[in-house]
């Protein structure tokens, strides 16, 4: 930086492209040689009231009896100013990173050192509950996309001296924040520092959301369709896998908060669970495990059975199916492959249309689609009830479902061109898939296999809080040294 | 290179995955003649004589920390050749001889258009992609489907329950030595499970002798189990046959649910599925000693002896004769060991 402030000036607004958001206001301060200052500010990442009230006003109220600029640098940050906080630096690339970040930067003629006043007050979405997560029994709050409103949330519920937040910057133009947050006393050094080299390996030129940093943080991301990332919105959610050892990564400006190592059986597991009565909510376990299977087999299954092994159906399921599809013009494969694909699309429409023309896709896909084409022959009830179920069964373990989706394609195709024997081998290949992955070197598939009969209290059942408490099972211990 | 760490346990249950396609693709009909306590005691001795060989390989690999290829790497050039050479053929015949047995079997219960090629191709690519993901990815899936594989077993012996008729059981002692040998030489080709092992374990795995044992009783029971329901809930119906186990499956009554034959293929495909993967692996630990995907040139070997086989009738023959794999298994898991441990010992100075 230079001494002059107008120097300062013109570097700043060369170095933001003189952009409309820039804003500069000049002023004299009250010193024997009504000394010249400036305060910087991005229109919009300040709250204007703060910088009038916090630091206009009492920079033109008070009277310094220093005249050399250094020397009232330090009386502005130590007796003027009533923010908390105000950061005293001298390089341009300090001065971008607090200007992007909302602090209102404070320039005096005749001086290098500049001061950063926190005042950030842009406008964001207050903490409502996460639509993604909802429960029945427990905290309404969810994250937002402030990350210093996010790590207050976590703040909150742990409050233990071994939270830390860990600062990481990532994204050569965005210059996104990240906050890396773990138990000091339960985290694996091993695996933060797996975690700080993949970030700093990170080598994109923009982080917009968490799903960004997911390829860069799995184990071989790209040879498995299971995710070994956890994402959740829930603060209650964070906080307790942060007691298990893992790690959490908060990207700002999205409300998404990434969790590592994440596990298979951590898919069917929710908040819920843990405020229902064991008994029930071993039940919902059980029950969506079930749906699991339910949805990715369900309709391959049904067409290697309609179309290689009719004699696998129980008679009275048979006469009617054999009855249903005969009507039909097409292959139950391609029926049902038809239909899995139409209600896809369907449904990526509900997602992506506006609100209240929702109803109307709803309505067209309900009668139109299906039951029109039943009652015209061109589709069989049966085959639409198996797919039905499927579609339903796969919204119950939801973060699974971009997997599922794959998986179901995959089991129609193998279950129509090789019967249930293509459905074995298919159920192979995906079983060693999972089994081969791993999430920062713990086995994805870990309390199942490896196998551990103590994980086994919170996998299929879920046992008494007096169980669950005695020992807290650490993520590090299912570790396991890999084959390069 | 990072050595794999299979614990005992998984590797035990693996091994056990392994065993199942002998069990289950045994194509041996049931001899009238002998009584169930004759077959129980020549299944016996076959289990006996494959413990026995698992304990002396156990043992020269444990006290000589010799016993197979790796060691010889580093001293012999010839010597590692030749020996990583005789693994792979090994090896290479057994995926073929179980693909050969897997693919009769599905050719002639469950497809008849099936060819014997296609469908060991099929399975032998799938294997691959099985075996590059590592021997322990594979140990692991197999934890999993030993429990389905258990309840799949159960649900066909449950279902069999009520055929059971013991009216007409002979408890005595008698039958055949030919017989005898059958069920001895069948039950004796489980013994591969031994050079897996070998090949497998490094020098730091803990695979415990106790292991071994539960390992070979599990074996029994299961053998023992299939050929007590073979003999007493199919009867008679069973000599005619092929493939009883198969048999079992579709006379299975569960309730009003019938014929289970899906949990057999199930179970059959899935265990020669980790059988031919963990070989391929065990080609890949022998013969190169790298992690890179040179082993899988090894299955166009195998995919020329399976389009062989399924032309040539002579062939077949050859690759399915339990008595030349029991051979090849012996010389693998003993011979072989024991002539490198005399001629290199010394050299390798372990």
């Amino acid at each position: 930086m230079y001494s002059s402030l107008k120097e300062n000036i013109s570097a700043l607004k060369e170095l933001f492209a003189n952009s409309a958001d820039l804003t500069v206001r000049e002023m004299n301060l009250n010193s024997s040689d009504n000394k010249k200052a400036a305060i910087v500010t991005i229109e919009g990442m300040c709250s204007k009231d703060t910088v009038a009230i916090s630091i206009i006003e009492p920079l033109l109220d008070y009277k310094f009896a220093q005249s050399d600029s250094d020397s009232m640098i330090d009386e502005i940050q130590k007796s003027v100013l009533t923010s908390s906080e105000i950061v005293k630096f001298n390089t341009l690339e300090e001065t971008v990173m607090f200007a992007t970040s909302g602090f209102a930067l404070i320039l005096l003629d005749g001086t290098k050192q500049m001061l950063a006043i926190g005042s950030q007050g842009f406008s964001f979405r207050s903490v409502t509950e996460p639509e993604s997560e909802v429960v029945q029994r427990g905290s309404r709050e969810g994250f937002t996309e402030p990350l210093r409103i996010n790590m207050t949330l976590i703040r909150r519920r742990i409050k233990s001296p071994d939270l830390v937040f860990e600062t990481v910057t990532v994204g050569k133009n965005s210059k996104t924040q990240l906050m890396l947050c773990y138990l000091q006393k339960s985290v694996s050094e091993n695996l933060l520092e797996k975690v700080r080299d993949r970030l700093n390996g990170c080598n994109l030129d923009t982080v917009l959301a968490s799903g960004y940093l997911s390829d860069y943080l799995e184990d071989n991301s790209s040879k498995s369709i299971f995710s070994g990332v956890g994402i959740s919105e829930r603060p209650d959610t964070v906080c307790g896998k942060l007691t298990e050892g893992r790690i959490a990564i908060l990207v700002d400006g999205t409300p998404s908060v990434i969790i590592l190592p994440h596990l298979f059986v951590e898919e069917f597991q929710s908040v819920d669970d843990y405020s229902n009565r064991p008994y029930y909510a071993s039940f919902i376990r059980i029950l969506k495990y079930l749906s699991f299977i339910i949805a990715v087999f369900l309709p391959g299954v049904y067409t290697a059975f309609a179309q290689y092994h009719p004699e696998y159906f129980p008679t009275g399921l048979l006469i009617k199916t054999s009855e249903s599809i005969s009507q039909t013009p097409l292959p139950v494969t391609l029926e049902v492959f038809l239909i899995t694909i139409v209600y896809e699309i369907m449904r990526e429409a509900g997602l992506r249309i506006p609100k209240p023309l929702g109803h109307a896709v709803s309505i067209v896909g309900a009668l139109v689609i299906g039951e029109s084409a039943v009652s015209a022959g061109i589709i069989s009830s049966s085959t639409l009830m198996v797919v039905a179920t499927a579609a339903i069964c796969s919204y119950v373990t939801s973060p699974m479902y971009p997997t599922i989706t794959v998986l179901r394609f995959l089991f129609i195709t193998v279950g129509g061109l090789f019967g249930m024997w293509g459905i074995i081998l298919a159920t192979a290949i995906v079983l060693v898939n999972m089994c081969s992955k791993t999430s920062l070197g713990v086995p994805y598939m870990s309390s199942l296999a490896p196998f551990s009969l103590q994980s086994m209290r919170d996998v299929f059942i879920r046992s008494s809080w007096k169980k669950l408490s005695k020992h807290t099972i650490k993520i590090q211990r299912f570790s396991e040294k890999e084959e390069d | 290179m990072t050595q794999i760490k299979i614990p005992s346990n998984r590797m035990l249950i693996t091994l056990l995955i392994c065993m199942l396609p002998v069990i289950l693709l045994e194509n041996i009909k049931s001899a009238d003649k002998q009584t169930f306590l004759y077959e129980f005691v020549s299944t016996f001795v076959g289990i006996a004589a494959s413990a026995v060989l698992f304990c002396l390989v156990y043992v020269s690999q444990k006290y000589t920390k010799c016993a197979d290829v790796r060691c010889l790497y580093r001293k012999t050039v010839v010597g590692s050749f030749v020996t990583a050479l005789i693994y792979c053929v090994y090896f290479v015949w057994l995926i073929s001889y179980i693909l050969l047995k897997y693919s009769d079997m599905f050719s002639k219960k469950f497809n008849q258009n099936a060819s014997l090629f296609g469908i060991g191709l099929i399975l032998l690519i799938l294997c691959a992609y099985s075996s590059y993901k590592g021997a322990n990815a594979i140990a692991r899936c197999a934890l999993i489907i030993s429990v389905i594989t258990a309840v799949s077993l159960l649900l066909i012996f449950c279902g069999n329950i009520l055929n059971i008729d013991l009216s007409v059981a002979d408890f005595g002692f008698s039958g055949n030595p030919s017989g005898f040998f059958d069920v001895m030489s069948n039950t004796f080709s489980i013994s591969f499970t031994a050079v897996i092992c070998l090949v497998l374990q490094n020098k730091s795995e803990k695979f415990k002798l106790r292991s071994v044992f539960v390992l070979f009783a599990a074996a029994l029971l299961i053998f023992t189990a299939f050929a007590f329901f073979i003999r007493f809930a199919l009867g008679s119906y069973a000599h005619m046959q092929e493939y009883s186990g198969f048999l079992l499956s579709k006379s299975s009554l569960l309730g009003s649910v019938g014929g289970i034959e899906g949990l057999y293929l199930f179970v059959s495909t899935i265990s020669v599925f980790i059988l031919v993967s963990l070989c391929l692996c065990c080609i890949k630990k022998s013969a190169f000693n790298t992690n890179g995907k040179h082993y899988l040139l090894f299955i166009l070997p195998t995919a020329i002896l399976l389009f062989c086989a399924q032309n040539i009738e002579s062939v077949r023959d050859v690759l399915t004769n339990q008595i030349i794999l029991n051979i090849m298994t012996v010389v693998v898991s003993l011979v072989l060991p024991a002539i490198n441990l005399a001629l290199y010992r010394r050299d390798t100075n372990v």
